[in-house]
């Protein structure tokens, strides 16, 4: 390696090398300056579609707005009713119970299928084409046509009740059934993308690994025990911080199959939300619920920032 | 200060400079165009027009009345759903950029007068008296807001009640005498509710039409038929002892009695008194009795109204309104007012299921087209309107899950009723 390599590759010179000058200074300028200019258009939209809508409703959690810059500076007024809020506390369990429902059984069963996935069956392509399919299809879609499973008269979801002699359920018109209903298409809809990332992070566990486990004479549940899974870390962090996120700010299912109903049974965080920005012009209010959740959701990934570090 | 950080400055200088010229390049103090000649473009908000070729056409024979007196103003119209009003109009505000004409619901006109999102008629000498020879009657009360005129009604939605003849003389009732009290509404629909052998209904007595969170409108029926408004000049009245009377009467029928089944809708979201799913129940206001529609089951059908205290109809409704700090007020209005043209109102009356308002619209063949449009045509004067205030959005956004928790026996009548009247006051 020569000293200008060296330079490139850890960026200060090494002690005694005559490759530290001008010249060696100018390449770094040009690098940093490269950097910054191809990251100048996302670090734009970052400002701009981000940063300062973030800073704006971070203000508008201070006032009692009804429109969007149109309000009084109310302190923490709106922080001290949403702590008395009962519909905004149910809301928020509500979202907690789905998400610490759907995360973990979302990931273990996308990791269940990924790991069919990567062996060599017939058909594998086809049946990855297949699970993959529920995450480019529209949510609209896929709610209208869960809403016919589960719709208590003439619904599929009854039907197959009815065939093994279980009585009907309500599903989405049951307060008690609702939210665990909607979990069930939220973590149906959730796998493929999951999926696709274990996929990916398989063919990246070592196979002299593996085959040395099994010569030592591992079954296959103790090779993805002590081989397979301390492999996937990094890409598990991954998913479940991505899981985490996307699980709090679930609106799209709830939208279209329930409104939040029957009786706020499935009244999420981001509805509720949706529901005091929109429905009833509190945007102020709404502002002070998304900075919660907000911080909330922070909280949560650094949590699980922790959990990563200590295992390692 | 190295370079790197010089740089950071001026992208957050660019990036807030930006946002500075976007925030000032709306808006502006230009006087109103008021001439016919003028050239432009308004912007007109339509709720619950179809997104289909039929809700297209409905608009361009609104857009064709409206060039006959301003020619040279082009039509920009956005169609959303009532779910999606809200957002529209607020974001219009908060940008400066509100629509010229907003078409939306009856509840609406006092709220958004009160948020500024619409502007009175009465300087376009439009008053109580000018609207009075032209709509029902009925529909001037809730187009005003202290006391001046802010919308013009375009179209009734009535939800009328409705009873299959044959079903009661298989329950054993007078096929002729409909129910009137809550008494007898109550009686008579648990004698029609018929089960099978694992105790699910297979003829619902009474149908409320509403999925979850939904039942406001059935529970203003009820509410008038215990002889209340929801509000009674700006005080809600929703939380009266008759009020409390009705919600109870919805909880006790649906699960108490279990004469109707919550929240359920058959796939085709129509009203089971007209598929034959249910006995008695909600209906709507237009019925097709061709072969093509319901056909035979037409003349099984009886339409009542329920009268314990007050013999009532619930009626809905779509608006007109001129938008605040229009550029083009007088063409806004005559926006407005191509709405309510009589071959528009039945446009609009067969796709969003309504009745014209129009004073001689009962001699229409639309009217007397159906027994369904007939019957909500000439009961529109017993009309009992979901609108109260400017907190009605607000009000409303907590009512339906509210009525639900009361409706499921999670919640006491009384206390809930008192709790909304709270948010109504607010």
């Amino acid at each position: 390696m020569t000293a200008t390599e060296s330079i490139v590759l850890r960026g200060h010179p090494r002690r005694g090398s005559t490759a530290f000058g001008p010249r060696a200074r100018g390449i770094e300028r040009a690098k940093a300056r490269a950097g910054w200019i191809l990251l100048l258009p996302a670090l734009l939209h970052s400002v701009i579609f981000l940063a300062v809508p973030t800073i704006i409703v971070v203000w508008l959690g201070f006032t009692d707005a009804r429109i969007a810059g149109q309000g009084d500076f109310v302190g923490i007024q709106n922080y001290v009713d949403l702590i008395q809020d009962d519909k905004f506390r149910r809301s928020f369990v509500s979202t907690l119970l789905y998400t610490i429902v759907v995360v973990p059984l979302g990931m273990a069963i996308a990791l269940a299928i990924a790991v069919g996935l990567n062996q060599q069956i017939r058909a594998r392509g086809l049946f990855r084409t297949l699970f993959y399919v529920p995450v480019v299809t529209s949510a609209v879609a896929v709610s209208a046509v869960w809403l016919w499973i589960f719709n208590p008269g003439a619904g599929l979801a009854n039907e197959v009740l009815a065939f093994f002699g279980l009585s009907r359920s309500g599903w989405l018109t049951d307060p008690h059934i609702a939210l665990p209903t909607l979990m069930v298409v939220g973590i149906w809809q959730g796998l493929g993308s999951k999926m696709i990332i274990y996929l990916a992070a398989l063919q990246g566990v070592s196979p002299e690994l593996i085959e040395a486990a099994k010569l030592d004479g591992a079954n296959r549940w103790q090779v993805f025990a002590n081989v397979t899974w301390p492999a996937l870390a990094p890409v598990q962090f991954f998913v479940l911080v991505t899981s985490i996120a996307s699980s709090f700010q679930v609106f799209d299912l709830v939208y279209v199959m329930t409104q939040g109903g029957p009786a706020n049974a499935t009244n999420v965080l981001t509805f509720d939300i949706f529901t005091n920005a929109f429905a009833r012009l509190h945007i102020g209010y709404a502002s002070a619920e998304t900075v919660i959740m907000f911080v909330f959701v922070g909280v949560m990934i650094a949590l699980g920032r922790l959990a990563q570090k200590e295992e390692k | 200060m190295s370079r790197s950080k010089k740089i950071l400055q001026l992208v957050a200088v660019g990036a807030l400079t930006a946002l500075a010229l976007t925030g000032c390049s709306s808006g502006g103090d230009e006087p109103a165009d008021t001439s016919t000649d003028a050239k432009g473009t308004i912007r007109v908000l339509v709720a619950n027009f179809s997104a289909d070729k039929t809700g297209q056409a409905a608009f361009d024979k609104i857009v064709d009345i409206f060039h006959k007196s301003y020619p040279n103003i082009d039509v920009e119209s956005d169609f959303v759903p009532y779910d999606a009003l809200n957002q529209k109009i607020s974001t219009a505000l908060a940008a400066g950029d509100n629509y010229d004409v907003i078409s939306a619901g009856i509840g609406w006109v006092q709220p958004l007068a009160d948020l500024g999102a619409i502007q009175s008629l009465a300087p376009f000498g439009v008053t109580e008296d000018t609207l009075e020879k032209t709509v029902y009657p009925s529909f001037v009360a809730p187009m005003l807001w202290d006391d001046e005129v802010y919308a013009l009604p375009v179209v009734a939605n009535p939800r009328v009640l409705a009873y299959s003849k044959s079903a009661f003389e298989a329950a054993g009732l007078d096929p002729d005498k409909a129910p009137q009290s809550f008494d007898q509404l109550r009686e008579d629909a648990k004698k029609l509710t018929i089960r099978n052998d694992q105790g699910d209904i297979t003829q619902t007595g009474f149908d409320f039409w509403a999925p979850p969170s939904n039942y406001r409108q059935q529970f203003v029926t009820f509410l008038g038929a215990a002889g209340l408004n929801p509000f009674t000049d700006g005080e809600p009245t929703f939380n009266e002892p008759g009020g409390i009377e009705a919600l109870q009467l919805m909880h006790d029928m649906i699960t108490v009695d279990k004469s109707s089944t919550y929240g359920y809708q058959n796939s085709a979201k129509t009203a089971l008194v007209e598929s034959g799913e249910a006995a008695m129940g909600f209906a709507s206001p237009y019925v097709d009795c061709s072969a093509d529609g319901i056909g035979d089951k037409c003349d099984d059908l009886v339409y009542f109204n329920l009268k314990d205290e007050r013999e009532v109809e619930y009626v809905g409704g779509r608006i007109a309104a001129v938008g605040d700090g229009s550029a083009f007020p007088d063409a806004a209005l005559a926006m407005a007012e191509a709405f309510q043209d009589p071959d528009v109102q039945i446009d609009i009356s067969k796709m969003d299921v309504g009745v014209p308002v129009g004073i001689d619209a009962g001699d229409s063949d639309f009217v007397n087209s159906n027994p369904a449009t007939t019957f909500a045509w000439q009961n529109l004067d017993k009309g009992v309107f979901e609108y109260g205030g400017a907190t009605f959005l607000d009000f409303r956004a907590e009512f339906g899950p509210s009525l639900d928790q009361v409706i499921l026996g999670q919640a006491d009548a009384k206390e809930t009723l008192d709790r909304l009247a709270d948010i109504a006051r607010d």
